[in-house]
């Protein structure tokens, strides 16, 4: 009966409040998403004609030659199955792991859980810098090697503390209730608490992917001659910095200043190679985003 | 009494140090290990001689970056611009994050979302490009500005130095809002429905129910990411204050520790320069991380350690 | 390092067309002026202030009377002019004498004072914009292809894809010319003299081969086949007939269709195969056998076809065949020349001091030229000097003389 009457009400008014949040929205919409359709048109528009500047919303003299330059690669293939393997790998290995120690670390029977915790949070701060890092990745036999994608990067603190804070959030008759079935830790790590995760779990998977998804450095620093380990982004870069001697862009400041006469221009290109670099991994997000639907938890308590 | 009693707990634990001691090892080896090129910040190293063959040279390079009164300077425009990208990226973030959980319409919501870590994507070259035509004396933020009256002749934005922090800050809301409240909307996802009909029972309203069920549902993260990120403050970055900012006009509120250290470090061929101030990075950071923490802990929140 | 090659080389240089570096002015502003030629800072800046308050627009767009480009590594706009001012060419961040080769800095100088100086006094009058500044490279390029920038300083090649779209759009008289402005009574040294020994290697480009290349003299055998003379031939002109004619000077010359695919800048990079033997090892200028151009680009007859019909007529109104002959005869560099690709040491203190010079130059020189009014102006320069004088000079100095005493083997 309190609910008919509620419906009804609502049915009549909207609320100020709904109004202008929804122009908020779009709002945000316009301004986040302008840049982007800026970029999408510069990327269709003529080399030289985008050198007049100016552009909008749409190009002003249609060519998909930037399209053109960045796909007339002859190691796009591999590149492109490398990103998606080294992705997929790095993403649910790391979250694995991230999780676990999130656990472990949550787990306040954990003798010495302090310090450990500590341990782990210094790392975020700490950096030897990339000279000695490339010594140890050298030494352990990783250049080249597929797996310097996987491993320098598997354990992330950050993405660790996100989860723990997060278990901790969790009711504790979650756990009590599985521990008096007589579940082991690790039972309960995977059985119980993972799965009312799902929404934390969802968000770091999306920062490891994308994370692996746009590296190019690691490849540069350790296997920046090796086609069989180039990724997408890599040869994005190379494209970049062979046409863009704007010495604007990060790895030509790592270099020296190029007092190279610029032969074509970068503008389009640089925007064709943003487009393609990023629409793969945007297409990603829709379907985690179903694990961001709220009363996930709801089922797992009462059940 | 307390040894077997310590003895009893270890044991009891000890599927959670299977799980955990292979990761710690792991993290030695990747994290800790590494330090041993440490010593390169009190030498002149040369990668041809490596850290034993290159010259020990003490605190010299300590010496150079403290003496110089322009690191101070870029200490100063590290320290303000993390700050001001904290308050700014979290406040935005948050009530984004609100604001969008009260949206009903759910394909709207979804929409929203997306679109707005579309600029994440952009790599700040691009982003920097469009702020610079933005700000332009006959960009929009101009046109629009004498239009309405406030200003009478075109500001020079990115000539003021006065501005140059604000157009940073602003900058980052931008390209990283709605990226920052991924984990926000995330954590507000985890929220117990119930809490908000008991509160909608109770006749709490739209700001009510904010205030006193969402957010203090997503407290511990707010609070667990707020230290993290205290620890990076000396990390402002380099690419927005060296696109936006490297011209003589700006660059005495512009240059950070990283572009510093890059000038005089990195392109020089001066590695242990770069890594005598990661040593000075890394000290502050742990410490600012720690203090956080204590003070997370002293207030009752549920804090990093 | 380089080691100078002499003697054994089977090529002339070609002349000198273009002037590649200094203030640039709109070709237009100088038919408007009756083809002088300026000289001065003073003269230079008097005919853009005539044009200027002629056309306060053009083609829609408002004109901007000199632009100033300063754009992380691109700031030789704002730093340089100095010692051109002072006769030398492009020398970087110091000034050599060419008798005594005693390298000195030119930006605490009075030359510098003057010109910075000058700068603010067309500030003042709004010939220049403050915006100039803080521009990008991008926006540069993007004014110039508008064609209503009256003069800057710049290098050609760091403008080239502007003057490209100017001519595209068929805005010949928006084009550039370099002209000789130096201090009263000094020899405008802006041009580098080729030297008579043929083509010098400037230590600047050069193929490297990796140590994996499984067959280096393979390899350097087929760049010594490239640098025959018929294999140079073919590539640089193609086929007889089909796209080149013989002059009846003994020379070559392109056929209509080839000229107007090697002129299109578009075209040449999608339809020749320019860009792959652009960097291979070649010769340049004329081939001491029949005087006869390796490439296109040192042949006069090509040269002169190519201007179009506006600049024929601009450059009959000066009464000259090449825009080059507006400066004097170009002075023939020295083996160290320039010092800007002279290579410092990493870490070293000569390359700590050129990192701070370029940096206090890049601070004080805007702040200079943005000064509200004299005093401030003067306080500035205050400033600067002590600044400027704080950097170990020395430590760069002496490494630069080191470095022409060992290259010119003193």
């Amino acid at each position: 009966m309190n609910n008919h009457a509620i419906k009804r009400k609502k049915r009549f008014h909207i609320p100020v409040f709904d109004i202008v949040n929804t122009l908020i929205m779009l709002l945000v919409i316009a301004i986040m998403l302008y840049p982007f359709l800026n970029t999408v048109a510069i990327s269709f528009n003529d080399a030289q004609d985008t050198l007049r500047g100016g552009i909008g919303l749409w190009p002003r003299v249609f060519s998909a030659y930037s399209y053109e330059m960045v796909f007339r690669n002859r190691l796009m293939v591999t590149a492109a199955f490398n990103s998606v393997a080294r992705t997929l790998l790095a993403t649910v290995l790391s979250v694995f792991f991230s999780a676990m120690i999130a656990y472990v670390l949550s787990r306040q029977e954990l003798v010495g859980r302090k310090f450990i915790t500590a341990y782990f949070v210094v790392t975020m701060y700490v950096s030897a810098g990339l000279i000695p890092t490339y010594f140890l990745i050298k030494k352990l036999g990783l250049l080249n090697n597929f797996l310097v994608y996987i491993f320098p990067g598997m354990i992330s603190v950050f993405n660790v503390i996100v989860i723990k804070s997060f278990i901790q959030s969790l009711p504790d008759s979650l756990t009590e209730a599985a521990i008096v079935d007589g579940a082991g830790h690790f039972r309960c790590f995977w059985n119980v608490v993972l799965p009312c995760c799902k929404p934390v779990l969802a968000t770091v998977a999306l920062w490891c992917a994308v994370g692996a998804w746009n590296s190019w450095f690691d490849t540069f620093l350790y296997a920046p001659n090796a086609d069989h380990m180039t990724t997408l982004q890599y040869e994005m870069m190379k494209l970049l910095s062979s046409s863009m001697q704007t010495g604007r862009d990060t790895s030509s400041i790592f270099g020296n200043n190029s007092q190279q006469a610029n032969i074509i221009t970068p503008v389009s290109i640089r925007a064709a190679v943003t487009i393609v670099a990023s629409v793969p991994i945007l297409v990603v997000y829709p379907f985690l985003q179903k694990y961001f639907v709220k009363g996930v938890m709801l089922g797992a308590v009462k059940g | 009494m307390q040894k077997s009693n310590l003895g009893k707990r270890i044991a009891k634990s000890r599927s959670l140090y299977v799980m955990i001691i292979p990761c710690m090892i792991f993290t030695f080896i990747f994290a800790y290990y590494p330090l041993t090129g440490w010593i390169m910040a009190f030498e002149n190293f040369r990668p041809a001689k490596g850290y034993w063959g290159s010259k020990f040279v003490g605190f010299d390079q300590f010496r150079f970056l403290f003496e110089d009164f322009e690191f101070w300077r870029a200490f100063r425009n590290t320290v303000v611009m993390s700050m001001m990208n904290l308050v700014f990226g979290f406040v935005f973030a948050i009530v984004f994050a609100l604001l969008l959980n009260e949206i009903r319409h759910s394909a709207f919501k979804r929409i929203t979302q997306t679109v707005s870590y579309l600029p994440h994507f952009l790599s700040w070259v691009i982003v920097c490009a469009l702020v610079q035509s933005m700000l332009a004396s006959d960009g929009i933020v101009n046109t629009v500005f004498s239009k309405l009256g406030i200003i009478k002749k075109p500001v020079l934005f990115l000539g003021e130095p006065s501005y140059f922090w604000w157009v940073v800050a602003f900058s980052n809301v931008w390209k990283e809002m709605g990226w920052n409240s991924i984990i926000y909307i995330a954590a507000i996802s985890g929220i117990d429905p119930a809490l908000y009909e008991a509160a909608e029972l109770d006749g709490a309203g739209r700001f009510r129910r904010m205030w006193h069920v969402t957010l203090p549902g997503i407290r511990s993260t707010i609070v667990v990411l707020l230290i993290m990120n205290l620890g990076s403050i000396l990390n402002a970055g380099f690419e927005v204050q060296y696109l936006l900012g490297s011209n003589g006009l700006l660059v005495d509120v512009s240059q950070t520790i990283d572009i510093f250290v890059l000038k005089y470090g990195m392109s020089i061929g001066n590695y242990s320069l770069a890594t005598a101030a990661g040593m000075f990075k890394t000290v502050i950071a742990v410490a600012l991380v720690f203090s956080a923490n204590a003070v997370a802990n002293r207030l009752g929140e549920n804090s990093l350690m | 390092m380089y080691s100078v090659f002499r003697g054994n080389t089977v090529v002339d240089p070609s002349p000198i067309f273009e002037c590649g570096l200094g203030f640039y002015i709109q070709k237009a502003v100088l038919e408007e002026a009756g083809y002088v030629i300026p000289r001065t800072l003073d003269e230079y800046f008097d005919i853009i202030e005539a044009y200027l308050e002629k056309y306060p627009e053009i083609d829609g767009v408002k004109t901007s009377g000199f632009e100033i480009l300063c754009d992380g590594w691109r700031n030789w706009a704002l730093l340089n002019p100095a010692q051109n001012l002072m006769g030398d060419a492009n020398d970087g961040a110091m000034f050599v004498d060419y008798q005594t080769f005693e390298p000195a800095f030119y930006q605490d100088t009075e030359t510098a004072y003057n010109l910075y100086k000058k700068l603010n006094e067309e500030y003042r009058k709004g010939v220049i914009s403050a915006e100039t500044l803080t521009m990008s490279y991008d926006q540069y390029i993007s004014k110039l292809t508008s064609g209503a920038v009256l003069g800057f300083y710049d290098q050609g090649w760091n403008f080239g894809q502007a003057v490209d779209l100017l001519k595209a759009d068929g805005k010949f008289n928006r084009t550039f010319v370099a002209v000789p402005v130096t201090n009263e009574g000094v020899r405008d040294g802006y041009i580098e003299g080729k030297n008579p020994d043929g083509a010098l290697p400037t230590g600047l480009n050069g193929i490297g081969i990796t140590t994996k290349c499984k067959n280096p003299e393979r390899l350097l055998k087929f760049y010594d086949w490239l640098l025959q003379r018929d294999v140079q031939d073919y590539i640089c002109w193609g086929v007889e007939g089909e796209d080149w004619v013989a002059t009846d000077t003994g020379s070559k010359a392109f056929t209509p269709e080839r000229r107007a695919q090697w002129l299109d800048s578009a075209r040449r990079r999608d339809e020749t195969g320019f860009t792959v033997w652009n960097y291979s090892p070649a010769w340049q200028g004329l081939y001491k056998f029949d005087g006869a151009p390796v490439r296109s680009n040192d042949s006069a007859g090509e040269y002169l076809a190519s201007q179009s019909e506006y600049d024929q007529s601009f450059l009959k109104g000066y009464g000259i065949e090449y825009p080059a002959e507006m400066h004097s005869e170009p002075i023939v560099r020295p083996d160290y020349f320039p010092v800007w690709a002279m290579a410092l040491e990493d870490g070293s203190a000569a390359a700590i001091a050129n990192t701070k010079i370029t940096d206090v130059t890049t601070k004080y020189d805007s702040r200079l030229v943005l000064a509200e009014d004299d005093a401030a102006f003067d306080q500035i320069w205050e400033e600067f000097l002590t600044e400027f004088h704080k950097i170990d000079l020395d430590a760069l100095k002496d490494e630069v003389s080191r470095q022409i005493a060992v290259k010119m083997g003193f």
